[in-house]
């Protein structure tokens, strides 16, 4: 399979101070990558950085971020706007918050997909009917209709998964999608990303400080620590045979649920 | 895999200190100015001299002299005892007032609140000049009433500020943990959370001691503050507002001072402002 | 032996003009022993909040009465309801917010014994001696919350918890903030400290059913205000019997 995203030894520092440090990997198409770590990793600092988002403070210093073999750290506000969105999806961990609590979902998906694309309420309204219903949405006509308060925050992050794949992206960032919620309510989450997968090819790239999310979701691992790579390598490897003392700490300090 | 790309990062500094010790400084030097007023002053700022009115600014007076021939310079020194001493008492007692109103309305709530608050929405109906002028008509001018009338409507922006600080404030789980250590009302209020609510109230202060010195100033301009001849600038500038045209600088100096102290005191009250707010401090 | 907290019919309603009533704690009764560790697991809304914010008597309740030690605390007020804190502390969520930002850890952690009349030497003797137990040294008396780690900063909350020897300890979703390796390390401190200091009962609220298995004697599992199901953890989580237990072990990763 062929490679969607690769990082080239990859160094970001806010305001001269390394946040990451020399970090390098690649994702293929249909992939999901775990980037697990600790806060102050530098985890969410990776999808940043490709996203564009670092702020006028953040800086990639060293290396590269490819997607499709062209540089996303080098790129111009204008190209930026074309690759954000329809080539690079995002999701949030506070999805609800994204969202502006006085209009409803279909006035704020239409938009942003605006913002991209010249297109009539009617092809955007076929368009979200056919996305959500592929996307296992019950009622899309009812969710398209209601304001954000009205969702539960499980409904809120499937909703921003959905609205992500409006231009069906090669690659999906996820930033602890579900780290705001409770258990019951994660799953679903998940399977919803695992779906936009099956049906799209995408790639995604999942931030999230929990073992269990990325043991049930990835295929490959990265382990960070102070903006370094501990370990890298696939899911059984990494979770299962750890070799670097901090994995296998992390590993040991994760509560399991005793079921037998 | 070629050679790695690397880019230059512009570091930021942070700057708000540098301006925090110049404008505290400058803040400092009108106060020491204001304090040893007398002593700087070389002239005696009420002494006549008529044989040298309206003097244009010479070596000897070097802002000229008014239309008694006192040296402006002189006056405009003495002046700065007047105002900023008299705004400084009043944003003093505004405050103090404000805080201590908000800060009880805040935590107890209910009835009290309901009260207080009330009594703060009348004084704020209230256009602020307007007002001032009505006590001036009921108590009489002079510096003390327009202080009185300015304190009276300047107090509820403070009252609000603190009651909506203690409202969040009340509810922060360091608040129930002092509960739960033991500490009385009075003591959580005195040792937590006023503290803690203190800050953007100090900010608004000394962000509003520029306006109400223009305030004070623009009521004694009216009339109804600082009678002449007491040195005080607004007075000043009123009572010469006829020499414009043929010796300006008896008027411009007392509002160029004016000016200067409004300014330093609302950049100093800015950069305290950035300075209080963690956010807008360096990572 | 008597329980060291016991909670009978336990009610709270919220009512808001223009909506129905929320019950937000629906008749919950239950008690705690010396030395025995409760956990309360519920998800967002379930009322473990709401349950804990009235015994500890932040919240009234609106019905039902509060045991603490064999004595009636659900009325009590001003210096009686100060008395009855001294015997029951509390860990919160977010270590750093515990503390207040303007004062240090010391102070904190010294608070409670200086209003129970305590000197400033002992104070301070005391405050070291807990720093110590608690994994710290006597120097992060000085630090303030915003320079120590979220890790540091809940040890020393749980030195403040134990300065006055509560027969209760609430920990309040006390490492959810916390990375899981700090986690682990704070687990294993309160179970040192409860081995150590004999009868600390622990009323343990998570929504880590996992956390839960490894660290209770006995689980409460609560749903929409209600305590759906209890147990000993591993007979709880290997056999559920309530519909929306099954559901959540199930939900496990």
């Amino acid at each position: 399979m062929a490679e969607i995203l690769s990082y080239e030894h990859v160094t970001i520092a806010y305001n001269g101070v390394p946040a990451v440090k020399d970090v390098s990997f690649s994702v293929n198409e249909g992939e999901i990558l775990g980037i697990v770590g600790e806060s102050g990793s530098g985890k969410s600092t990776l999808i940043r950085a490709a996203m564009g988002l670092l702020g006028d403070r953040g800086l990639v210093t060293r290396g590269d971020i490819l997607l499709e073999g062209r540089s996303l750290v080098d790129m111009s506000p204008r190209e930026r706007r074309l690759v954000n969105g329809k080539k690079l999806g995002m999701i949030f961990q506070y999805a609800g918050s994204s969202f502006c609590p006085i209009r409803t979902v279909e006035a704020q998906l239409f938009e942003s997909v605006r913002a991209h694309e010249a297109v009539s309420r009617e092809a955007f309204r076929r368009r979200a009917d056919e996305l959500l219903g592929k996307l296992g949405f019950a009622n899309p006509e009812r969710i398209l209709n209601s304001y954000p308060f009205e969702l539960s925050g499980g409904m809120q992050q499937r909703i921003g998964i959905a609205a992500a794949m409006y231009f069906e992206p090669g690659v999906l960032f996820a930033d602890e999608p579900t780290s705001a919620l409770d258990v019951s309510v994660q799953k679903q989450v998940l399977e919803e990303m695992l779906k936009v997968r099956r049906e799209f090819g995408t790639a995604i790239v999942l931030v999230t400080h929990n073992i269990g999310v990325v043991g049930a979701m990835a295929d490959n691992v990265l382990v960070m620590k102070d903006g370094e790579t501990v370990e890298y390598g696939s899911r059984e490897q990494v979770l299962l045979r750890p070799e670097q003392a901090y994995t296998k700490r992390l590993m040991a300090a994760v509560p399991r649920l005793g079921r037998a | 895999m070629s050679e790695a790309k690397i880019r230059k990062q512009k570091i930021k500094k942070d700057s708000v200190k540098m301006r925090l010790v110049i404008f505290g400084t400058l803040a400092l030097l009108l106060l020491l100015a204001s304090i040893f007023a007398e002593q700087l002053a070389h002239c005696d700022p009420y002494l006549q001299d008529l044989s040298n009115a309206k003097a244009a600014p010479s070596m000897a007076h070097w802002l000229g002299t008014d239309r008694y021939g006192r040296d402006m310079l002189s006056r405009v020194i003495a002046g700065s005892r007047t105002s900023i001493y008299s705004t400084l008492l009043l944003v003093a007692i505004v405050t103090v007032t404000g805080t201590a109103v908000g800060t009880v309305c805040g935590f107890w709530g209910g009835w009290v609140d309901t009260v207080l608050m009330r009594i703060s929405d009348i004084f704020l109906a209230f256009p602020g000049l307007v007002f001032a002028m009505a006590v001036a008509g009921v108590l009489g001018g002079g510096l003390q009433n327009a202080i009185i009338a300015l304190a009276a409507i300047s107090w509820p922006k403070y009252a609000r500020i603190a009651r909506s600080r203690t409202l969040t404030e009340k509810e922060a789980p360091y608040i129930r943990a002092a509960r739960l250590a033991g500490c009385s009302t009075p003591a959580i209020i005195l040792r937590h959370i006023l503290p803690n609510i203190i800050g953007p109230i100090l900010v608004t202060a000394m962000l509003d001691i520029g306006t109400m010195m223009m305030e004070l100033a623009g009521l004694s301009f009216l009339g109804l503050g600082a009678k002449p001849p007491a040195a005080e600038w607004g007075s000043m500038m009123s009572d010469t507002r006829s020499l414009l045209p043929t010796a300006p600088w008896v008027t411009l100096s007392p509002g160029v001072a004016i000016f200067i102290s409004v300014m330093i005191f609302n950049l100093l009250g800015d950069t305290v402002r950035d300075w209080a707010d963690p956010k807008s401090r360096g990572r | 032996m008597e329980a060291v907290l016991a909670v009978e019919g336990l009610t709270k309603i919220f009512k808001t003009k223009g909506r129905a009533d929320t019950v937000a704690v629906d008749h919950v009764s239950f008690s705690l022993m010396p030395g025995e560790c409760l956990g309360i697991i519920g998800e967002s809304g379930s009322g473990k909040t709401t349950l804990v914010n009235m015994v500890t008597r932040l919240l009234a309740p609106t019905e039902g009465c509060i045991f603490l030690d064999g004595q009636e605390i659900t009325g009590l007020k001003g210096r009686e309801l100060r008395e009855a804190w001294r015997r029951m502390q509390m860990v919160f969520q977010s270590p750093a917010e515990s503390f207040d930002p303007r004062r240090t850890l010391g102070d904190g952690i010294g608070e409670s014994l200086r209003n129970a009349g305590a000197g400033r030497e002992e104070t301070k003797r005391e405050t070291a001696r807990l720093l110590k137990a608690c994994g710290l040294t006597p120097e992060y008396a000085g630090r303030y919350p915003h320079e120590v780690s979220g890790g540091q900063c809940q040890r020393a909350a749980i030195a403040r918890a134990l300065a006055i020897k509560p027969k209760l300890l609430i920990c309040d979703e006390a490492t959810s903030s916390l990375d899981v390796t700090v986690q682990q390390e704070i687990i294993e401190l309160l179970g040192r400290l409860r081995r150590k200091q004999d009868g600390l009962a622990i009323l343990f609220i998570s929504h880590d059913i996992a956390l839960v298995q490894q660290f209770c004697d006995r689980v409460l599992v609560m749903y929409r205000g209600r305590i759906v199901e209890q147990g000993k953890p591993d007979d709880v989580i290997r056999d559920p019997q309530d519909p929306y237990t099954k559901k959540l072990i199930e939900s496990i990763l």
